[in-house]
């Protein structure tokens, strides 16, 4: 086929950005042509491959003027294609609308003449809104971000693909087959589902160390515009791609589901970005030269609504990457929706591709940025310290002594919810209490919380010593720190975890502590556990059964279970009754391991005997410890998904252990259990048998253990419900079952009947303490002091459930 | 190709007719240019992956393998709550490939379906809807779809109509589209699955005007044939393995992006003659006595008709007026019935068909 040159004039302009370290050129198109660039890449050879979203492929190899840049087309047809990757010269593939394609020019005549479909295995509504983006996962395959629709369009009477009533709900919607997830093209042709929750993920990149990342526009369920490090299985906030999630089956409209399990669920963004610096986001880049300014290995995000990129630094804490976030460039110059950037040969120059035909006024083209060598004074890096963040400059300033003075902080909240974007809630200003350092600065700041963005502003009598301000770039002289994990502290005693098909192991300080059990159960449950000196501390009946000295008695006494007798009619706390329900463990949503702590994060399905769900549990477990003890503390969060969940009043419930027989405070003969070591005292100073049917804040079994001093410590924290206000009511037997229970019966002194409305989640707090010697030396009081300033897992802003249509539309009826 | 010229004279005559201003820029250029009533050629067919109108194929049968869209309630993103009004599909194909020839030939294959929607004459799609103008760029809220202009001339009706070895393949499960070559003349040649069985197949212009041809490969070699009702078709060539029919009008829609209608007040003969070509009753009913699908028009008027099924009567307006509008209800002895597509007119439009056909002696 003959191939198209077409020699073309355009406007053409340098335009010097603010900052004098970078060079912005634009790159000429003819007139009549639309340069809606929707896909940007390079050969090896240094031609430049752009999609254009009304159809055609253009090719160029860009030359020192970029005024007469000659552009081929290589291939025409597409459907706004706003993915595209080089696999070889004249070898190209492409997200367009309906399909994943591969474009090859076979006859090598410069024309592509051969179009295939490598992916179509996904829904399409109709809806203009629903557009896709690719990166290479690195294994000869690609990861395909599939965005969702908007409510601002409608779908057709025929979509391709499932479609489901529910996803269609909301405002930017999933009414079709993964709309809203990523996607995992693997190398020999399959498609899987990788990672849920996506609003708009217009643009995907693998790093040079294969990390996925995905902006997100602001929008519903997106109060900044967030970027994501994106896990398999991981789901990343906006609720309707949950429909296609086959966990989150059952649950009823995932726009509906309780707050708190949403949040639960939530893969927090790596890093928010500032209304200030973004408005939504395009396709993360990464600089992998060091030609191209003080910034290597850092993320650039272009603004797809603004004259703007902003630069992204990273860091692992606690296991998860978060960071801080600038303006990198904020110049008229720069033409506005700014979606792909791709590096050159030079390694000195970026391409920077916009459109926003669509969105707003269309400022379509293509522009090149040159670095100078001339190092633009901004903050080079920034990282969380256990007391507040690390400070590095590019350059060398003026008066460091200064710095203090010309430092302000503050830090606000995001919104997590169905409001379109938030302004920053719950503002908090900083002192900033000292400064040490010279360069870099390490300056301490009076409250670090989790779940909170800090904005570290400079002033403007802030220079460096070759006389550049930060003002000089145009920028406001500020950065922002997604704070979503605090800096562990050292420790000797490193919490691990590891998982082996449904049983995760862990250890503390490489020893044993205990196993999470999550499958083919009737509810996960922890066994064995292990205090320090690898005393056993929990019975091992009926999981195992010969072990000496046990009784056989209440084989739903499962080591560590979590259940209750009555919950909507069914029976979660014996597991043989005829009404005896399940809880189904779904998935782990998230592992933390290798820190002071190791913590398992569920989610879990509530089912009677009939299979029919009855509600949802997200639960985190938290293991710590050292050679005095071993540490778990559960926070469950119980979600009323279907209906109201209601706790009935039952003496058996809700949270229990049962301990080793030597910790028992009665022996059993009947039960073959001859001799017993333990004592027990709660909170309030009661002893033994008399502790059954109190309240206290805490219950303490002790005495030894196979000829070991050691003991077990339960509390409730402060935080959990009991009626009027009282201590916690206490179902802890003499022959060692300990459970705390907030739905006991009012008659024997417990709380009563308890209704969760649906839409609304309860969450419980208990810590337990596995210690080994003397029940004095585990100070178990001063334990519970610390443990009730714990302030818990975080829990974002959210504005309340919204109520469910079927009730405050017939309301209204009325 | 001198069949063609003939036909451009033809077409060009009509736009002038009809105030029309063609671009043409694709063809002539070589990309898609802000004219949002893009249009290829002959010599450069452009190929477009779009959403399409489903110009009123069957749902059930035609797009068999899509799902269904529902009503939905409308929300509010500021409280969280949803009403009792609701938002409502439109119609729309979500993944088919438009193809344009110029102003002879249009068509739409489905990768869903993976069969040939409909084919068209005198236009393509205007984006304007869908694009929106250089300026804004702001497409229509709910109503996007870009929109067919021309003449319709051919729906397909039925479930898929390649049978394999005698069965329908509509009973191999959904069939999978694999991708499209470009041949020489530019025109794409689309692979699909349909069960084991691979295809394929490639949509030409027919041998006359409001006609196509659709050239089918089994590479291994399987017997195939088409069957699809309420069509005329003509099986051309048959082997093992290749299969080639030409498919007779079975619509007649003129649809038009432009609004208002262009309105027809007074009937003249010169509407009719420009009717008699652009509608494609050229096509089967010719001027000199000729022998072709239908009557010829010569001398028609006043002539005495016998039916397969009806009784004798001697052509009068009435009968003319029928036979256009509804031309299943007397099919003249001698010829196929089924093979004219109703046309649905303007009163002046008719009228002056009949006039032009009276005047044909």
């Amino acid at each position: 086929m003959k191939s198209f040159s077409l020699l073309l004039l355009g406007f053409y302009s340098i335009a010097n950005a603010s900052t004098s370290s970078y060079q912005i050129e634009n790159i000429a198109f003819p007139d009549d042509m639309p340069p809606e660039i929707g896909g940007l890449a390079f050969d090896k050879n240094g031609n430049l491959y752009a999609c254009l979203r009304r159809g055609d492929v253009l090719v160029t190899k860009p030359g020192k003027d970029p005024s007469s840049t000659k552009w081929n087309v290589f291939a025409t047809g597409l459907h706004n294609p706003m993915g595209m990757e080089l696999i070889k010269p004249g070898h190209i593939v492409v997200t367009q609308m309906a399909e994943f394609t591969e474009i090859i020019d076979t006859d090598q005549d410069g024309v592509a003449d051969r179009y295939n479909n490598l992916a179509s295995d996904f829904g399409i509504s109709g809806n203009y809104h629903e557009t896709n983006a690719i990166c290479t996962d690195g294994a000869g395959g690609f990861y395909i971000a599939l965005g969702t629709a908007s409510h601002n369009g409608p779908t057709f009477f025929t979509p391709r693909g499932e479609y489901s009533k529910e996803g269609r709900r909301g405002r930017n919607f999933s009414s079709n087959d993964l709309r809203g997830w990523v996607v995992r093209y693997h190398k020999d042709g399959k498609l899987t589902p990788f990672a849920s929750g996506f609003r708009m993920h217009n643009g995907i990149t693998r790093s040079p160390d294969g990390e996925i990342w995905c902006g997100d526009n602001q929008g519903d369920w997106r109060g900044g515009s967030p970027i994501y490090h994106v896990k398999s299985g991981s789901f990343n906030g906006h609720p309707s791609s949950l429909v296609w999630d086959p966990d989150l089956d059952g649950f009823g409209s995932p726009l509906f589901l309780p707050r708190k399990m949403l949040d639960d669920l939530h893969n927090q963004p790596a890093v928010q970005l500032h209304r200030t610096t973004m408005n939504s986001c395009g396709e993360p880049f990464i600089i992998v030269s060091k030609k191209f300014g003080p910034f290597h290995g850092q993320m650039l995000m272009p603004d797809e609504n603004g004259r703007r990129i902003t630069r992204i630094m990273l860091e692992k804490v606690d296991g998860a990457w978060q960071g801080a976030s600038t303006l990198f460039l904020n110049t008229k110059e720069l033409r506005a929706g700014g979606v792909r950037i791709v590096m050159d040969d030079s390694q000195k120059t970026i391409y920077y591709a916009s459109t926003a035909r669509g969105w707003q006024r269309p400022d379509e083209g293509l522009q090149r940025i040159t670095y100078n060598g001339k190092t633009p004074f901004q903050v080079k890096e920034c990282k969380l310290t256990t007391k507040g963040f690390k400070l590095w400059f590019t350059l060398p300033l003026a008066e460091p002594k200064k710095l203090k003075d010309q430092i302000s902080v503050q830090s606000f909240r995001y919104e997590y919810g169905y409001r379109y974007g938030s302004s920053d809630k719950d503002k908090k200003d900083h002192k900033v209490q000292n400064l040490t350092g010279e360069g870099p600065y390490e300056i301490v700041v009076d409250q670090l919380e989790p779940s909170r963005i800090y904005e570290i502003k400079f002033d403007e009598k802030l220079h460096a010593k070759n006389g550049q301000s930060m003002a000089d770039l145009n920028a406001p002289a500020k950065i922002h720190y997604t704070l979503n994990r605090l800096k562990r502290p050292e420790t000797k005693h490193p919490a691990t975890l590891s998982q082996k098909d449904d049983k995760i192991d862990v250890s503390i300080g490489g020893k044993f502590f205990a196993t999470y059990n999550f499958n083919k159960l009737a509810q996960p449950i922890i066994w064995p556990v292990q205090g320090p000196g690898n005393i056993r501390m929990l019975r091992d009946y009926p999981m195992k059964k010969d072990t000496p000295g046990e009784a056989n008695d209440h084989p739903h006494h499962r080591a560590f279970f979590i259940g209750h007798q009555g919950m909507n009619g069914a029976n979660f706390w014996h597991n043989q009754f005829k009404n005896s329900g399940t809880v189904e463990h779904l998935k782990v949503i998230e592992t933390r391991s290798g820190e002071d702590r190791a913590l398992i994060k569920t989610l879990n399905s509530w089912k009677d005997n009939e299979g029919k769900i009855i509600g949802a549990d997200t639960r985190t477990l938290t293991f710590s410890g050292d050679d005095q003890a071993h540490i778990l503390d559960l926070e469950i969060n119980l979600h009323a998904t279907n209906q109201d969940l209601v706790f009935e009043e039952f003496k058996d419930g809700f949270v229990g252990i049962r301990t080793h027989p030597d910790l028992r405070l009665n022996p059993s003969p009947k039960h073959g259990v001859k001799e017993v070591f333990g004592k027990a005292r709660n909170s309030e100073g009661t002893e033994g048998k008399a502790i059954w049917g109190k309240r206290a804040d805490w219950v303490h079994y002790h005495g030894t253990i196979e000829d070991k001093p050691a003991g077990i410590a339960f509390m409730s924290h402060p935080s959990n419900i009991t009626r009027k206000g009282e201590k916690p009511w206490w179902h802890a037997r003499d022959y060692g079952l300990i459970s705390a229970n907030p739905f006991a019966p009012e008659k024997i002194g417990g709380d009563g009947e308890y209704r969760l409305p649906r839409g609304q989640s309860l969450k419980l707090r208990y810590r337990f303490i596995f210690h080994a010697g003397l029940a004095k030396d585990a100070k178990i009081g001063q334990r519970f002091t610390e443990y009730a300033k714990d302030p818990g897992h975080p829990t974002s802003l959210m504005p309340p459930h919204p109520g469910y249509p079927e009730d405050y539309l017939s309301q209204k009826k009325k | 190709m001198q069949s063609f010229r003939i036909l451009y004279f033809i077409l060009s005559c009509t736009y002038l007719f009809f105030g029309q201003n063609y671009a043409q820029d694709y063809a002539t250029k070589g990309y898609i240019t802000f004219d949002t009533k893009p249009l290829g050629s002959i010599e450069k067919p452009l190929v477009l992956r779009t959403f399409v109108p489903t110009a009123g194929v069957s749902q059930e049968k035609v797009l068999a393998n899509h799902s269904q869209g529902f009503n939905s309630p409308k929300y509010s993103a500021g409280n969280g709550k949803e009403s009792t009004k609701e938002y409502q599909p439109i119609d729309g194909i979500p993944a088919a490939v438009a193809v344009n020839l110029g102003k002879t030939f249009s068509y739409a294959w489905d990768t869903t379906e993976c069969r040939l929607l409909f084919a068209w004459t005198d236009g393509f799609l205007d984006m304007k809807n869908y694009w929106g103008t250089r300026e804004s760029g702001r497409r229509k809220g709910f109503g996007y779809v870009p929109k067919l202009y021309g003449f319709v001339f051919y729906k397909a009706q039925g479930f898929h109509p390649l049978l394999i070895n005698g069965q329908s393949i509509a009973e191999f499960g959904v069939p999978k589209y694999v991708g499209y070559s470009l041949g020489k003349d530019r025109l794409p040649t689309y692979d699909y699955k349909a069960g084991k069985h691979s295809i394929s197949v490639k949509v030409n212009p027919g041998p006359a005007t409001q006609t196509l041809r659709l050239d089918f490969i089994s590479p291994s070699k399987e017997d195939m044939d088409f069957k699809s009702p309420n069509t005329q078709i003509q099986q051309i060539h048959k082997s093992p393995g290749n299969l080639s029919v030409v498919i007779r009008p079975n619509a007649g829609v003129r649809l038009s992006s432009d609004e208002p209608k262009v309105v027809i007040k007074e009937p003249t003969l010169e509407i009719g003659e420009h009717l008699y070509t652009s509608l494609g009753c050229i096509a089967c009913h010719s001027l000199d006595g000729g022998k072709n699908h239908g009557p010829t028009l010569k001398g028609s008027f006043g002539a005495k008709r016998e039916f397969l099924e009806a009784e004798p009567l001697i052509v009068n307006d009435a009968y003319l007026r029928e036979s256009i509008e509804k031309p299943m209800v007397k099919t003249v002895k001698g010829y196929l019935a089924g093979m004219m597509p109703p046309y649905q007119l303007q009163e002046a439009e008719y009228d002056s068909l009949i006039m032009f056909i009276k005047s044909v002696r």
